[in-house]
């Protein structure tokens, strides 16, 4: 079929608005079902987004844009596209294509987290495809509870969001018979659903009794919306003499294809929303030769005030106007047709995805993150910092503080949550989640195993921040012996999030058979702080104050780790470890040399290095051997055999206490 | 109704309505352009118009003068149309000749004349579709020739 037929018949159907449109005969895939021509999804790699690719009202897959974008995006993304053509021609809140479609992303969604991607899925659509999303992302429509959690972004290519003028209006059907011959003939009639509730409308109003409005996306999600605005230029012997713009792509005005925001009621606050236009012109002769149409002399004289499109919205058309704007919307660059493969809307596009997948988790995100059970009270999600819905005087969860950092390396920015919760009023827990685009719960960072940290006894959580790409908490506990002394245990541990999950980065404790030497045992180095300490030996450190001051501050502590054997601990001093101590036989030095070695052991292994203590506290003389600069090993003998009862390996003034700080 | 019974009633409502729209835009009025004899040995002969030398020259003088009143009664403009403030001055320097030898009837009153612009203004060959209202030429839509 010719063009010129084409603009004809448009032009013919506006004119003969008595005659009736009937539907196109239903076929077998638009009663129920999905489309098995979506592309699998399987294969997928973990490290690359996946992207689904929705095409619109009458369309098909979207393989050519897909072609586009691949060779506009470098390694990380991997594309599918969703088919519903054989439902196109349906409304996008219905189950044939809202609910197929968010089968479809969970699907992918689910593979991607199989193979170890952080399971979200990015959507790419065009005009209804873009109502689609917003339908099947609200599970009263796409029946996936879930599926916001798994959606990364959305990027809309001339979607209706506020309806067209052509929706619902007595001009659709001469449309309708342009559009639909353009892509592959289905026709919805003009008394469907479908053409109704494409009527233009500002949040719902205007909309007719039946259609509800697209559903917001929750906040979570970036939407950047692409536009085309098409203006044509009368010349004479090229010169321009005016303008005329479509005031958008021909099907969709600039206003709706921008209006994500104010097409449904309860503006969302918060959410990233993008908007950029896809420019294009054309000369007018050239156009309408390319269109030959045959009302050349109409659309001379035909003026507009305004655009094109704000003149179908009121009412003012004409064939020649009708002719005009199917021309453009069929053949202009950035015609609502032609937007799928227009070098500069698909740039936008993929700057858009770019900046969706780099954005990261922000504080708005985790101000309204979901949360797990916590103290009782049910998982939910947080609303401005706080769990809603909990009964009075039954507690509460909410948001302490929040932290923002890349730990997995892909460039965008994890959120850490720390969060409290009391149940019928007492404080009693603390903790830290972190959380992935959407945002995704992707764990706890435990810094006591599975002990939570109890604010009851008087805990506090230490620093918590990110150091290197990874995650640092820190914690102190009360000391369970005496809660009167105040926070005496030392805790540390850093994380990194890999394949979507959070992961303690693997510590080295000491292993027995690391020798004691003057600085220290293994990781449990002199020197570092407490938290240092547990941090690189994965233990706990219980700080004991001697003198019973603040431990963390006294000058001289006794330091036990929960993972280390009976009878080894550290003795520290303004927060630091000064030296280890060992009473346990299995502890050695590099020489062999432990408790219960003998001190001719000791002189034979360390000859001309040892010397006598002078020690003004004790009646007998140990043995000291010099390890390394203020540093020494101390060998405690008892009085009556003459064998180690004690080995010490530290800073010099240190290892060579006898008792507490004395 | 099936699809294609639909679009052959809107193909030919649309050929009624194109024919009536031009219909509307012919006037048939005495104009400028004069029907002369064809050539051809038919027994009947069917007019041929021209465009004559003086009509070409007003159209030029016209077109050229610098003069966005004068250029309005020589252009298809939409009434009222604003026009780009420079255009008239810009048409002024191109200094448009038109080729009445080249000049041929495309429709009822649509025609076609090579035209020539200053070299200074740019390119310089074009085709200039003509349309005739109420019984004379206006320049509706130029296309450079490459």
């Amino acid at each position: 079929m010719t063009r010129r037929f084409l603009l004809v018949s448009l032009v013919a159907a506006v004119a003969i608005a008595t005659v009736p449109v009937v539907a196109a005969p239903a076929t077998a895939g638009q009663a129920s079902g999905c489309s098995d021509r979506s592309s699998g999804t399987d294969g997928l790699a973990a490290d690359a987004h996946p992207v689904v690719l929705v095409h619109g009202w009458t369309g098909e897959p979207l393989g050519d844009t897909r072609t586009a974008l691949e060779g506009r995006l470098a390694r990380g993304w991997q594309f599918r596209l969703f088919d519903y053509h054989r439902s196109s021609t349906q409304w996008a809140a219905e189950p044939a294509i809202a609910r197929c479609l968010a089968q479809y992303v969970e699907r992918l969604s689910d593979s991607h987290r199989a193979v170890g991607g952080d399971g979200l899925v990015y959507l790419v659509t065009h005009s209804m495809g873009g109502l689609a999303v917003r339908f099947a992302a609200d599970p009263r429509y796409g029946g996936v509870k879930d599926l916001p959690q798994r959606i990364g972004g959305l990027v809309t290519l001339g979607t209706p969001h506020q309806g067209s003028p052509w929706g619902n209006s007595g001009v659709y059907s001469g449309l309708l018979d342009v559009v639909n011959r353009i892509n592959f003939g289905a026709l919805p009639s003009a008394t469907s659903k479908a053409s109704s509730c494409l009527a233009a409308h500002a949040a719902g109003e205007g909309l007719p009794a039946g259609c509800a409005p697209p559903p917001y996306l929750p906040t979570t999600i970036p939407v950047t919306q692409v536009a085309g605005a098409a203006t044509v230029t009368r010349r004479l012997f090229g010169l321009r003499a005016y303008d005329i713009s479509l005031g958008g792509d021909g099907i969709v005005p600039t206003h709706s294809a921008h209006g994500y925001i104010g097409s449904a009621p309860r503006t969302p606050v918060g959410q990233i929303v993008r908007a950029s236009s896809s420019e294009c012109g054309m000369d007018m002769h050239s156009l309408l030769a390319l269109a030959g149409t045959p009302l050349l002399g109409s659309i001379a004289q035909m003026r507009i005030d305004g655009s094109a499109m704000d003149a179908i919205s009121q009412g003012r058309t004409s064939p020649a106007l009708l002719e005009f704007t199917g021309a453009a919307l069929m053949l202009m660059p950035c015609g609502h047709s032609k937007l799928l493969t227009n070098g500069a809307a698909l740039d936008q596009v993929a700057q858009a995805l770019q900046e969706q997948t780099s954005a990261g988790v922000t504080v708005a995100d985790l101000r309204n993150a979901p949360v797990p059970s916590l103290c009782e009270h049910p998982a939910g999600r947080l609303v401005d910092g706080s769990l809603p819905g909990l009964p009075p005087g039954s507690g509460e969860v909410t948001l302490v503080d929040t932290l923002l950092g890349d730990l997995d390396g892909d460039g965008r920015n994890e959120g850490v949550a720390t969060m409290q919760c009391t149940y019928g009023g007492n404080a009693n827990y603390l903790g830290v989640w972190v959380y992935g685009r959407g945002p995704t719960l992707l764990g706890r960072a435990d810094i006591e195993g599975s002990r939570p940290i109890q604010r009851s006894r008087g805990v506090s959580l230490g620093e918590v921040r990110i150091v290197d790409g990874q995650l640092e908490v820190n914690g102190l506990d009360g000391d369970e012996d005496d809660s009167t002394a105040g926070p005496s245990v030392y805790l540390s541990r850093r994380f990194t999030v890999s394949g979507g999950r959070v992961t303690a980065v693997p510590v080295t404790a000491p292993r027995a058979a690391e020798p004691l030497t003057g600085d220290g045992w293994g990781s449990w180095r002199v020197g570092d702080s407490y938290g240092v300490a547990a941090r690189l030996t994965g233990w706990s450190m219980d700080v004991d104050d001697i003198n019973g001051d603040d431990p963390g501050g006294s000058e001289c502590t006794y330091v036990h780790a929960d993972g280390a054997p009976d009878e080894v601990f550290a003795q520290g001093g303004s927060g630091t470890i000064r030296s280890v101590v060992t009473h346990a036989p299995g502890l050695k030095t590099a020489k062999g040399v432990g408790v219960g070695s003998s001190e001719a052991d000791v002189l034979t292994a360390y000859g001309s290095a040892v010397r006598r203590t002078d020690n003004e506290y004790v009646e007998i003389d140990d043995v000291v051997v010099e390890a390394g600069p203020d540093r020494v090993l101390r060998f405690q003998f008892d009085d009556e055999d003459r064998r180690v009862i004690a080995l010490h390996g530290g800073e010099v003034s240190w290892a060579m206490l006898i008792e507490g700080c004395a | 109704m099936r699809r294609g019974v639909m679009v052959g009633v809107a193909a030919g409502v649309a050929a009624a309505v194109a024919v009536g729209v031009f219909v509307s835009l012919s006037g048939r009025e005495e104009g400028q352009a004069q029907a002369v004899p064809a050539r051809s040995a038919t027994p009947v002969a069917e007019p041929v118009e021209v465009l004559l030398a003086e009509q070409a020259r007003l159209l030029e003088a016209e077109l050229a003068a610098g003069d966005e009143a004068r250029l309005r009664e020589v252009v298809v403009l939409p009434e009222g149309q604003v026009l780009d403030p420079g255009l008239a001055a810009g048409l002024a320097a191109a200094a448009p000749r038109l080729d009445e030898a080249s000049f041929r009837t495309t429709g009822d009153d649509t025609a076609s004349v090579a035209v020539t612009t200053s070299a200074d203004a740019g390119s310089s060959r074009w085709t200039a579709t003509l349309l005739r209202i109420d019984g004379q030429w206006k320049v509706a839509f130029t296309e450079e020739v490459p």
